[in-house]
């Protein structure tokens, strides 16, 4: 009778205690829960589809030395003038054109820690240097909304494409 | 013996009763405080969403939106010395500023948002109203196809009636069919002598309202239900599209005429800012540029544009001759390829 | 007289026992409430924090419906783009006017905005001096968070786009 009782108390404050470990086992997950919750933020949500594709409106229409905006020195690129863009640093378009849009995206985009790819096309063909100018980005990485800006080159387009791609 | 048996089961039920009461309370009022927590949260969001959408509206004129208000009506200040808040009705929660945007709306809007936009130019863009309205607020054309143009411009998101505008349909034939608000719309007609159906009739008196615009004269009457009639409040004054819908909208005259106050103040520093550009502008200018009269010309009406800061018939005259002067000047500069004035 | 003493004993333990089972229900109800309230708290740190990036993401939108700098061509207003003399005349205005200047701080609020201006031409690779065009700090120093954008600075005269960074500080 006595070892009956005995046992009786024990098993009542076991379940107490199951109920504290449950507690303390719910406790941890919760906190782990939140900690591995993605901290993507309203800021990343909303700065990187508009960058790309402003930045693509503004690097195309800014004018450079040679009095010519950018879009066209890209289009000078693909019909192979060589002339207009010759200068100290550059021996042809397709190279000034490579050289003021790595420029400004280090300037910017680099500067700002962001990884950026930018792609030149005209249909499948590329044109030297400027095919690429990337940044620990492709195609393949997390990335926001591209921005793409298409360039008339009759009878196609050239499309200028940017991604802002995530760490 | 037994009688200690019978207060022993009485007393555990007592004891039980006691501490039962205590616990269900407390869950009670723990349950109430997540309630009132949640709607506090709700209201907090919302007013933080009306804010950004608010600022980003104002990029996308011409566009009809609608947002859904989940059991909250929004509360916008109306009067004539203060039209620079809204809220959330019946919240704790303080108001957010309106005091550079100009919001033409009723004072509460139910069920839905549904929010307009239009760049206000005289002719350089001066500000961007915000139109905002409910589809539980029944817009009534009273008059014949002299509306059918303005009934175009308006949103289509509008309640509005009759369907098919006729002189046939009569401000008696419309019949309150749960609109918590009503408006009249008219052109050149008398909204006093305009008969009310009973069911309109019962309404409150802020709840009916009419406009009626005289566009010989650029004026607007506002008038409110007194009883079973329609009385004069005032007349007001409009110079385009963008101004008369800003008057449709409005809750009332005092509501226009301080939101408009906010657009001219704005309009103020802008032609101030353009006027100080096209100072800067001339002395930079080309030599074929720099002959052409119609800069000079510019900073005189932009001169008088910066003074213009009420709403009266003479004001509103002064600011459409200066438009069409502005606009002819900016047009024979544009043809000349020079720098325009705006 | 033994037995009615073991018997009280007895009584008074069987209370203790459900007095116990009380308190710590109590104590675990307790506990819970605590922890609720600092998720909560953390929770509102971050509600906080997402309300903070809002407010710069607002002021920052302020700037894209701005036609007091923004590029017009006969009154069609560009995006993405400032007018070199609107920016030399806002600025001239404000540190002239003071009436002007109050109206911008109400209508800003604390922040802070810069131009700065990019040359990506290969011979000259050259970043302006920045122009700061608005500045009105708080009494407090308690940081400032700051976004960017690329924007094309139009010379009319010149007749021409230059490339440039607009950066615009909240301050918190």
């Amino acid at each position: 009778m006595r070892l009956l009782k005995k046992r009786k108390a024990q098993t009542e404050v076991l379940g107490v205690a199951i109920i504290v470990i449950m507690l303390v086992i719910g406790g941890v997950i919760m906190i782990r829960a939140r900690l591995n919750k993605a901290d993507e933020t309203q800021l990343d949500s909303y700065e990187d589809p508009e960058l790309a594709q402003s930045f693509l409106n503004v690097m195309m229409k800014t004018k450079t030395d040679i009095n010519l905006i950018v879009q066209d020195i890209i289009q000078e690129c693909y019909a192979d003038r060589m002339d207009i863009c010759r200068t100290g640093n550059t021996a042809d378009c397709c190279d000034y054109a490579y050289l003021v849009m790595k420029n400004s995206l280090q300037e910017t985009l680099g500067e700002w820690s962001k990884n950026y790819q930018l792609t030149v096309r005209k249909g499948g063909e590329t044109k030297g240097k400027i095919q690429d100018i990337s940044v620990n980005c492709d195609e393949n990485s997390e990335q926001g909304q591209p921005g793409t800006y298409g360039i008339p080159f009759s009878p196609s387009t050239i499309i200028v494409t940017l991604r802002i791609c995530k760490d | 013996m037994n009688k200690k048996g019978v207060i022993e089961i009485q007393f555990n039920w007592i004891y039980v009763a006691i501490v039962g009461a205590i616990i269900l309370g407390m869950f009670v009022a723990i349950a109430n405080g997540i309630r009132q927590n949640s709607r506090t949260q709700l209201e907090s969001d919302a007013i933080n969403y009306f804010d950004e959408i608010f600022v980003s509206m104002q990029g996308s004129e011409n566009t009809e939106l609608s947002i859904m208000l989940p059991g909250l009506d929004i509360k916008v200040d109306t009067d004539r010395e203060n039209c620079n808040f809204y809220t959330i009705e019946n919240s704790k929660l303080g108001g957010r500023s309106t005091e550079y945007v100009p919001i033409f709306s009723p004072d509460v809007i139910k069920k839905s948002v549904l929010s307009y936009s239009l760049r206000w130019d005289v002719p350089f863009t001066a500000n961007y109203f915000l139109y905002l309205s409910s589809p539980d607020l029944a817009h009534v054309f009273i008059g014949g196809a002299e509306l059918n143009e303005l009934r175009d411009e308006l949103p289509n998101h509008l309640s509005k009636f009759p369907k098919e505008q006729s002189d046939s349909f009569k401000s008696g034939d419309f019949k309150n069919q749960n609109y918590y608000k009503i408006r009249f719309i008219t052109i050149n007609k008398d909204p006093s002598s305009f008969g009310l159906h009973s069911s309109v009739k019962k309404m409150k008196d802020d709840q009916v309202s009419a406009i009626n615009i005289k566009p010989d004269e650029n004026s607007i009457e506002f008038y409110q239900k007194k009883k079973d009639k329609l009385e004069y409040k005032g007349t007001t004054y409009y110079t385009d599209m963008a101004t008369m819908m800003a008057a449709l909208y409005s809750e009332n005259i005092d509501s226009y005429e301080c939101n408009m106050g906010k657009a001219l103040e704005r309009m103020n520093r802008i032609a101030a800012m353009l006027n100080k550009r096209n100072s800067l502008l001339m002395t930079s200018l080309s030599a074929s540029c720099s002959k052409l009269p119609y800069y000079t010309q510019a900073q005189s009406q932009l001169s008088r544009l910066e003074k213009i800061d009420k709403i009266t018939k003479d004001s509103f005259e002064e600011l459409k001759t200066i438009e069409e002067s502005l606009y002819n000047a900016n047009e024979e500069i544009n043809d000349q390829s020079c720098p325009t004035i705006y | 007289m033994k037995t009615i003493s073991k018997k009280n004993k007895k009584a008074q333990l069987q209370i203790m026992e459900n007095v116990f089972v009380l308190i710590i229900i109590f104590i675990i109800l307790i506990i819970a409430f605590v922890f609720a309230i600092g998720m909560q708290r953390s929770a509102q740190k971050d509600k906080l924090d997402e309300l903070r990036e809002i407010e710069l993401i607002k002021k920052s939108q302020i700037l894209n419906f701005f036609p007091e700098l923004q590029c017009s061509d006969n009154n069609n207003l560009e995006p993405d783009c400032y007018d070199i003399y609107k920016i030399m005349s806002f600025k001239e205005k404000m540190e002239e006017d003071d009436a002007f200047l109050r109206y911008y701080k109400f209508l800003f609020g604390n922040i802070k905005i810069t131009i700065h201006r990019y040359d990506p031409s290969p011979n000259t690779q050259n970043w302006f001096d920045p122009v700061l065009l608005f500045d009105n700090p708080k009494s407090e120093d308690l940081g400032i968070k700051i976004v960017r954008f690329p924007i094309l600075l139009r010379n009319v005269i010149e007749e021409k786009d230059y490339f440039g960074v607009i950066e615009v500080g909240v301050y918190e």
